[in-house]
């Protein structure tokens, strides 16, 4: 049986068996609890200022409605950014040929936080803007690595692929951001 | 202590989860190569730090879409062709799988593969005559019920040699 609580409060699997039963409250709290991972994470992978919101709140949107295709046996955080970076995919297919935007551009956009501005980290930029010339799997898997502290496995389950190839693509991303961030 | 079990640890030390051992603090102060890739992870475990998102209000509007939003039946796109083919499928091998009980199977006849000059001849009264003997119901003309020569006796099969002779 899984467990009901953890050291946050209730678990994932209770909030949302809970928001199953009709529990909205339920379901803000999933929001709560992972809507600043999922705007960073598609933030990170390359979603405009003007995109995150939309992309964040069409995740949970669909996340909710079709909480029934969430399989216990990942987390319903892999399972939400594996929603998250599927609308961001179809996004990017949609606007192809699009430059995807370094972290600068989210400067003039309602997101950003005054307090952060204090301890912006140049070199967390500059792997922003190498995170951009890398392919989209080697970056997301990159994020959710090193961003969200996914393993492999919850990598994998997010990212459709196995969890060899997700270790591949980490590889291969850490290789070339070596290259691309002096 | 290898460089990749280093950067196996590097995410989850980078995140606070863990800390270093003092073998892999010594193998870190003298690798450059896993110091770039620690600068990184470091550094990566930053990226879009400052973008925020107002959670509470987040909230409000997905629920809000979810009471006020029907709930549309995923379509599966061309799911009734598959259905067609399918029926289509069925109806086939029903038809063609078994054979109508109203032809009787008979014994496979070979092809007359010889000249029948005689039959030039003949007037038309005299084919009509041939043709009426030759098709008569194959159930009368079937061997199945005839003897085989195993059955003859000496003298019958004596008779028909003789008729083959000639």
């Amino acid at each position: 049986m899984l467990p009901v609580t953890g050291l946050d409060g209730p678990t994932d699997a209770a909030l949302v068996a809970a928001w199953q039963r009709g529990s909205e409250q339920a379901a803000t709290d999933l929001v709560r609890r992972h809507a600043s991972a999922l705007t960073r994470f598609l933030a990170g992978a390359g979603a405009g200022p003007s995109e995150v919101e939309d992309l964040v709140q069409e995740a949970f949107f669909k996340a909710f409605r079709g909480i029934d295709g969430w399989r216990r046996e990942s987390s319903f955080r892999s399972w939400l950014f594996s929603i998250g970076s599927n609308l961001h995919k179809d996004t990017y297919r949609r606007a192809r040929g699009r430059v995807v935007l370094s972290i600068e551009d989210y400067d003039v956009a309602d997101l950003r936080d005054p307090a952060s501005e204090l301890v912006a980290d140049e070199t967390a930029e500059r792997i922003q803007a190498g995170l951009t010339k890398l392919p989209r799997l080697q970056r997301e898997v990159f994020l959710l690595r090193v961003q969200q502290g996914l393993d492999y496995a919850e990598i994998a389950e997010a990212l459709g692929t196995t969890v060899g190839a997700a270790r591949v693509h980490y590889h291969h991303a850490i290789r070339r951001l070596k290259e691309l961030v002096p | 202590m290898t460089c990749h079990e280093l950067s196996e640890r590097m995410p989850a030390v980078a995140r606070g989860n863990v800390a270093w051992t003092v073998d892999e603090a010594e193998h870190l102060s003298r690798c450059a190569d896993c110091r770039a890739e620690w600068a990184l992870v470091t550094a990566g475990a930053a990226v879009a730090g400052n973008v925020k998102l107002d959670a509470e209000a987040l909230a409000t509007k997905v629920l809000y879409r979810l009471r006020t939003e029907p709930v549309v039946p995923r379509r599966r796109p061309f799911r009734w062709v598959v259905g067609l083919a399918a029926a289509a499928s069925v109806v086939l091998v029903l038809s063609r799988g078994t054979p109508p009980a109203s032809l009787p199977r008979g014994p496979a006849v070979p092809p007359l593969g010889v000249d029948l000059p005689g039959l030039d001849g003949l007037g038309t009264s005299e084919l009509q005559t041939v043709l009426e003997s030759v098709e008569t119901p194959w159930t009368e003309t079937s061997t199945a019920d005839a003897p085989s020569l195993d059955d003859l006796t000496d003298q019958e099969l004596a008779r028909v040699a003789r008729g083959w002779e000639n």
